[in-house]
């Protein structure tokens, strides 16, 4: 069990910003950002929209290149897979979108789309019809779904669909972007079960890329909390909720709105001030003391250090460096 | 508390191709003085075309049917358009889901702000208007006002947009916001603040809030009383802590159980099966039967929103049998 599956080392990644001669600057969406994720467990990567989590994804999957920073999946270097290897890494990686409207073509068939995988990658799976219908009866759908159109399906259909399509390679490690965002509570509870399920029965490793912090108890093992570009707090997710100690984190868990009209009325609110600043010209030393209602001097001119509060409990905050 | 505004067997259809789309089927509820009343429900259960609906704003293809719309005593759905432009954005103001789509980007925040008091108040002038706007913009915290109101939306973040949006709702002191979705497209931070500035405006000028949501969170943070629609219909009607309590609804005890509680450790989240049923050709009877794990053949016919205990309202035959017997 614990095994690592992925390490990321320092990832970077800057977006020009053009003007109409030259760069204007670079938006730092992903700025140095170290993790390890085991095998078999879900990593949650939490933050606000900006926050660069969505980036973090991709780069993992070289969907974008990282401008530094090293990748190792399961030993291998990401950043320097070449042709079959790069092949073969795609196979053992999926990601899965927010928006199953759009990540699914309106002009194939779901028969088409789930072939489409098993044709790039030659695999050889026999009967494929027999396939293709043994994996819509893994996420809840059926025989008589086959030859329909992404159009007649609802959104939770869909991202069935989508997850479906995930499974048909057998992957080892799946990006999920968001996956229930875009879908009503009652389908994102069934959507949520289903990759818990998945997730048991095949062994799979999931780095879940969400907002929300409800999701991210019932599903993560782990919660990675991202403020523009960079990790804040790395811990169980026991621990961030019980134990957090970036003072980011405790903002974002008290604005939550509670289900439970008790508790979100007696529960006491961090003051909340502010917004996050562009990650064009992030403000220097720590990025979140403008927001920070501990701020010292050190804050304003200094990077925090990584700080291990205990084992597997790592925060970036001056508050917690021993002097 | 006195009733400001009563809607009854409210009823829109719309009428496609597909056949007649009956999105809000014989609602009614009312509205007190000073409270924040909630509409919760899934997609598609008619909550925003019924707050659309309160000031007539329903367009073909759809159609309002039957009901009645009263606000102090005057049944708005009778007028004719001068006198609801005299009520939109003064009485009753909203605030949308997307504050882009909102906002016009070709005027500056300042500038909707001022239009709304120019429009309802005779004789004043936009320059007047304007410094009503710093006034307001002061009011709601957005930082540097005298600059902001000269900024334009795209200058602005998400946040503050929002904020703007909000900023022209309270412009002409409204006794009814009708808030459709507010944080929907907020990041949690920055939603905490809207919540809490909603509130606060709220008492500063005394008006009552319809909120249009499907985050149960929102729900209990900021509503008095909650009304849980589905396809169509209230299904459950009470006051907040005694719905999180002891919801009696079948439809409202999955949702509850469906969502992700950040506080508790779930093993487990219970999902309600199947989908939100077909709005052209909804079930017999009770709507939810086909997803209810306590249907019964007493389901095919519908049930009727009756009191199950004070101020509690549910329609569900489970529900009033236990009060028959």
């Amino acid at each position: 069990m614990n095994e690592t599956i992925l390490i990321v080392r320092n990832l970077r990644k800057y977006f020009p910003v053009k003007g109409i001669f030259f760069t204007k600057g670079y938006i730092k969406a992903v700025d140095g950002v170290t993790f390890t994720v085991l095998r078999g467990s879900t990593l949650a990567l939490v933050g606000e929209s900006g926050s660069g989590k969505s980036t973090v994804g991709r780069l993992i999957l070289r969907l974008i290149e990282p401008d530094d920073g090293e990748i190792l999946f399961n030993g291998m270097n990401v950043r320097k897979l070449k042709n079959t290897d790069l092949l073969e890494f795609r196979r053992r990686t999926a990601i899965v979108f927010q928006d199953p409207y759009s990540s699914l073509n309106p002009r194939m068939t779901v028969y088409n789309i789930l072939k489409e995988p098993l044709e790039a990658h030659n695999i050889d799976v026999g009967d494929v019809e027999e396939y293709i219908v043994s994996l819509l009866e893994r996420v809840g759908l059926g025989k008589e779904h086959l030859y329909r159109f992404p159009h007649e399906f609802s959104g939770g259909q869909r991202q069935r669909i989508s997850i479906a399509r995930v499974l048909a390679l057998k992957p080892e490690l799946i990006v999920l972007d968001e996956p229930t965002s875009s879908l009503d509570v009652s389908v994102q509870a069934q959507i949520l079960n289903l990759l818990k399920d998945l997730q048991e029965s095949d062994k799979l490793t999931y780095l879940f890329i969400t907002h929300d912090l409800g999701v991210v108890r019932y599903i993560a093992s782990m919660v990675a909390v991202m403020y523009l570009g960079k990790i804040v707090e790395i811990a169980d997710t026991d621990s961030i909720f019980s134990d957090s100690r970036h003072p980011y984190t405790r903002m974002l868990l008290s604005s939550i709105p509670v289900p439970d009209p008790k508790v979100a009325r007696a529960r006491e609110k961090a003051k909340l001030t502010g917004e996050p600043p562009s990650p064009l010209n992030p403000p220097p030393g720590c990025r979140f003391h403008p927001r920070c209602p501990y701020a010292m001097d050190i804050c304003r001119k200094e990077e925090p250090p990584v700080v291990e509060i205990e084992k597997r409990h790592i925060v970036c905050c001056h508050l917690y460096v021993r002097r | 508390m006195k009733k400001i505004l009563e809607v009854k067997d409210l009823r829109v259809h719309f009428y496609t191709y597909n056949g007649t789309v009956k999105a809000v089927d014989g609602v009614s509820f009312e509205v007190y003085e000073g409270e924040v009343l909630c509409i919760v429900g899934e997609t598609g259960c008619g909550k925003s075309v019924t707050a659309r609906a309160i000031t007539k704003m329903i367009r073909s293809p759809g159609k309002i049917v039957g009901g009645r719309v009263l606000f102090n005593g005057i049944d708005i759905l009778e007028l004719d358009e001068d006198q609801l432009s005299s009520i939109r954005g003064k009485t009753i103001t909203y605030v949308y889901q997307d504050p882009s789509a909102a906002l016009d980007p070709l005027y500056t925040a300042g500038y909707h702000v001022a239009e709304t008091v120019t429009a309802h108040s005779v004789g004043m002038r936009i320059r007047e208007a304007l410094r009503r706007a710093v006034e307001i913009f002061h009011e709601i915290l957005i930082p540097d006002p005298e600059n902001r109101v000269k900024s334009y939306p795209h200058e602005l973040s998400g946040g503050m947009k929002q904020r703007v949006v909000i900023a022209t709702a309270v412009a002409n002191y409204p006794k009814l916001i009708i808030a459709d979705e507010p944080t929907t497209a907020l990041d949690v931070t920055i939603q905490a603040q809207i919540l809490d500035l909603l509130k606060e405006l709220k008492g500063r000028y005394g008006s009552s809030v319809v909120m249009i949501t499907h985050n149960l969170g929102v729900v209990a943070e900021m509503c008095d009383r909650v009304i849980v629609m589905y396809a169509g219909k209230i299904v459950e009607k009470a006051h907040t802590e005694r719905l999180f309590e002891n919801p009696l609804h079948p439809y409202t005890k999955g949702l509850l159980n469906a969502v992700p509680n950040p506080y508790r450790k779930t093993m487990r989240l219970e999902s309600i099966p199947g989908v939100v049923p077909d709005m052209i050709n909804v079930p017999e009877g009770c709507r939810f039967r086909p997803r209810c794990p306590f249907a019964t053949n007493a389901c095919l016919i519908e049930p009727e929103l009756i009191e199950a205990e004070k101020d509690h309202y549910v329609s569900c035959w489970l529900t009033s049998k236990v009060g028959q017997q």
